[in-house]
């Protein structure tokens, strides 16, 4: 497969992801290298983004420990992931072809909101 | 013409943001004891924090991304995640601070104990965070805040020996009561006092906000030289007022109340409620920006959704770390803490964390992947060098200072 | 009346004590100046109120922190003794001050300055002993 030859550490890692509609998804929290059978210029299939991904780099344990019951509570193999396919473009930010709400980040921010914010008056009104 | 009146109301606002518990605590405290001997400190921090905020608000305006957004990009998530929790640390003194500051602010207007006010300042604040639009926030508070050039007036009104302040500006010299280590250390607060991490942060991301672009780097400019010089001249008329009226009575600052003399002195009860009218205003804009540059540094590290562009509903984890940062500070307030004791502390450490701050948004500024053509020159890289190497000393100077002098004695 | 001993023994002691009446002296002062922007009606009845307030406080204060630390000598004792009962006195001056401000009995304030100047002088005295 063709693609852009970039620096993952330079060019990915730590960086702002977005939607199409510019909403702020979250940051790469890690990459995952996939090594073709063929022999050929590993590359890279997915993205990672969220807590667990970002403890596996931070406190690898912790983050190990956090991904496992994600993926218990979730049923997901991968709860993380940012699917390589859907990036659009690489610059000072990520810009993938989905919605924020297709994102893994989304599902704690989506938490929050149920859980906390919408008790709050006032919490669905732009300001005034 | 509506041009116009914007740059104005911009460089307005820009005032009210630009003076806060710290400084007038600091600027005062100084006054009375050292005269106008540290008024250095308060230039050389004003030209500090011109170059950097300079610097931060055209990062916004080139590459559409805040502060510490870029941190985490630029200097990795160890280093990013260090820089966070100790600017998390210091904006959190620093709302404390501030929240302390409008109750006792308005103690001095009612004589009702300012614990009593600590609630509601607290409340006020995060409904203003909650529902006020950023706009209407800015004007609202910049232009109240202006109320403290009666300051300015106050000076004039008492017919200084201007000659005498002048010299001890110039000369600097430490009085014989005072040690060195004091000396050292007011210098260090007052510095910090001008060159708060937080403003930083809310002046980058406030741009983001209001979506600027290279066509608004001129109204940038506008509030940067503008707005922080005033800012500093506010600061140097308090210096002015203690070191005229207290330094002679051998009275030292420690507690707002005594701020309010050097004015009642000179301008009656009229300067006092203005000063009083002032004070409310510069610490609740400071402690707004404060609460957000909380929600800011924890969002922005962690890429969530952040600001007000948005319900609160579609940005839910950065209203909740504004949330709970006031209740915290409210929380620690009530508890009989000493603001004014809490606001000299959130100085220090603010200024132990300063270079984290600022080296990297020297390093994006200078980075032409981000500013394009805008990238720093030759000038502003210099400066931004200079002031990196002053912070850096003031940094590591700063709590050996504070536990020599146990805290300013 | 103080005699210098031995310069150890009284050395912090003597220094906490000149930082207190140090700072003491500065409340008075702050009292002094409150009355007279009371006097001369440049200052409003809250203010005036936390004003001395405050300064009732500080000077209490900073009399119970001197009084935490044991005098370590008998010289050191004489010393104690002295300051302590013009911090006392202080004490007294200060909350009186405090209380007619609250009830509003403003005209009652000037009858401290003398007691207030004279306290402060007999401070900056022991001061000058000190150091």
């Amino acid at each position: 497969m063709s693609g852009r030859i970039i620096d993952a550490g330079y060019h990915l890692l730590d960086r702002q992801i977005i939607d199409f509609d510019s909403k702020l998804g979250g940051k790469v929290d890690d990459v995952e290298l996939t090594f073709p059978q063929d022999g050929s210029a590993p590359y890279i299939s997915d993205l990672y983004t969220g807590t667990g991904a970002y403890l596996s780099r931070i406190a690898p344990r912790l983050g190990r420990w956090l991904e496992s019951i994600a993926k218990r509570l979730l049923q997901e193999e991968k709860p993380n992931v940012v699917w390589f396919g859907t990036v659009q473009r690489v610059q000072s930010d990520i810009e993938v072809s989905v919605s924020v709400n297709d994102l893994p980040t989304h599902r704690v921010e989506q938490w929050t909101a149920q859980n906390i914010i919408s008790h709050i008056p006032g919490a669905s009104s732009a300001s005034e | 013409m509506k041009k116009v009146l914007s740059t104005t109301l911009g460089i307005l606002t820009a005032v009210g943001g630009f003076v806060d518990i710290g400084d007038l605590v600091a600027s005062s405290a100084t006054g009375a004891r050292f005269g106008m001997a540290l008024a250095w400190a308060v230039i050389l921090g004003l030209i500090g924090i011109v170059v950097f905020a300079d610097m931060a608000g055209r990062v916004a305006a080139l590459s559409h991304r805040a502060v510490f957004d870029l941190i985490r990009e630029r200097l990795g998530p160890r280093v990013g995640l260090a820089n966070l929790l100790a600017s998390t640390f210091v904006n959190f003194l620093t709302l404390m601070a501030e929240i302390g500051g409008i109750a006792l602010a308005i103690e001095l207007a009612t004589s009702v104990n300012y614990l009593l006010w600590i609630p509601l300042c607290a409340l006020a604040i995060w409904l203003i965070v909650w529902r006020v639009k950023f706009e209407t926030m800015e004007r609202v508070f910049g232009l109240a805040g202006l109320a403290l050039l009666i300051s300015v007036l106050a000076v004039f009104q008492l017919h200084p020996d201007w000659n005498h302040l002048t010299s001890q500006a110039i000369h600097a010299a430490k009085p014989h009561s005072e040690s060195w280590p004091s000396y050292w250390y007011w210098a260090i607060s007052l510095f910090a006092s001008a060159v708060t991490p937080y403003e930083v942060f809310f002046f980058s991301s406030g741009g983001i906000e209001e979506h600027w672009t290279k066509e608004d780097l001129s109204e940038e400019q506008a509030n940067v030289f503008v707005g922080f010089p005033i800012g500093a001249l506010l600061a140097l008329a308090l210096m002015a007022l203690t070191a005229i009226v207290l330094m002679p009575l051998q009275i030292q600052v420690d507690h707002l109340s005594q701020v309010t003399q050097p004015v009642s002195l000179a301008l009656g009860k009229l300067g006092i409620a203005a000063l009083i009218f002032g004070f409310v205003a510069c610490t609740a804009g400071a402690a707004l920006e404060a609460a957000f540059s909380s929600g800011y540094a924890v969002a922005q590290y962690f890429g969530w959704p952040w600001g007000k562009l948005q319900p609160p509903r579609q940005a839910p984890r950065f209203h909740l770390v504004v949330m709970v940062a006031t209740f915290l500070g409210m929380a620690l307030l009530l508890t009989g803490i000493d603001p004014i004791k809490v606001t000299e502390y959130s100085l220090i450490f603010s200024a132990a964390a300063l270079p984290l701050t600022y080296l990297p948004i020297l390093m994006i500024a200078s980075d032409p992947e981000y500013m394009h053509e805008q990238v720093n020159g030759r000038i502003r890289n210099f400066m931004g060098t200079v002031f990196l190497f002053i912070v850096s000393l003031a940094a590591v100077a700063a709590i050996p200072l504070m536990i020599l002098t146990k805290g300013g004695a | 009346m103080v005699h210098a001993g031995p310069a150890r023994t009284l050395g912090p002691y003597q220094s906490k004590a000149d930082r207190t009446a140090e700072t003491v002296d500065s409340y008075v002062q702050t009292a002094l100046l409150s009355i007279e922007l009371a006097d001369n009606t440049r200052v409003n009845l809250n203010t005036l109120s936390v004003q001395l307030d405050d300064a009732a406080t500080g000077a209490s204060g900073a009399h119970n922190s001197f009084d935490t630390v044991e005098p370590p000598s008998e010289i050191a004792d004489q010393l104690q003794e002295q300051l302590d009962r013009l911090l006392s006195q202080v004490d007294g001056q200060l909350s009186a001050l405090a209380t007619d401000a609250h009830r509003h009995h403003i005209s009652e304030l000037a009858q401290h300055r003398q007691p207030l100047q004279d306290l402060s002088q007999q401070i900056k005295q022991l001061e000058n002993q000190l150091s």
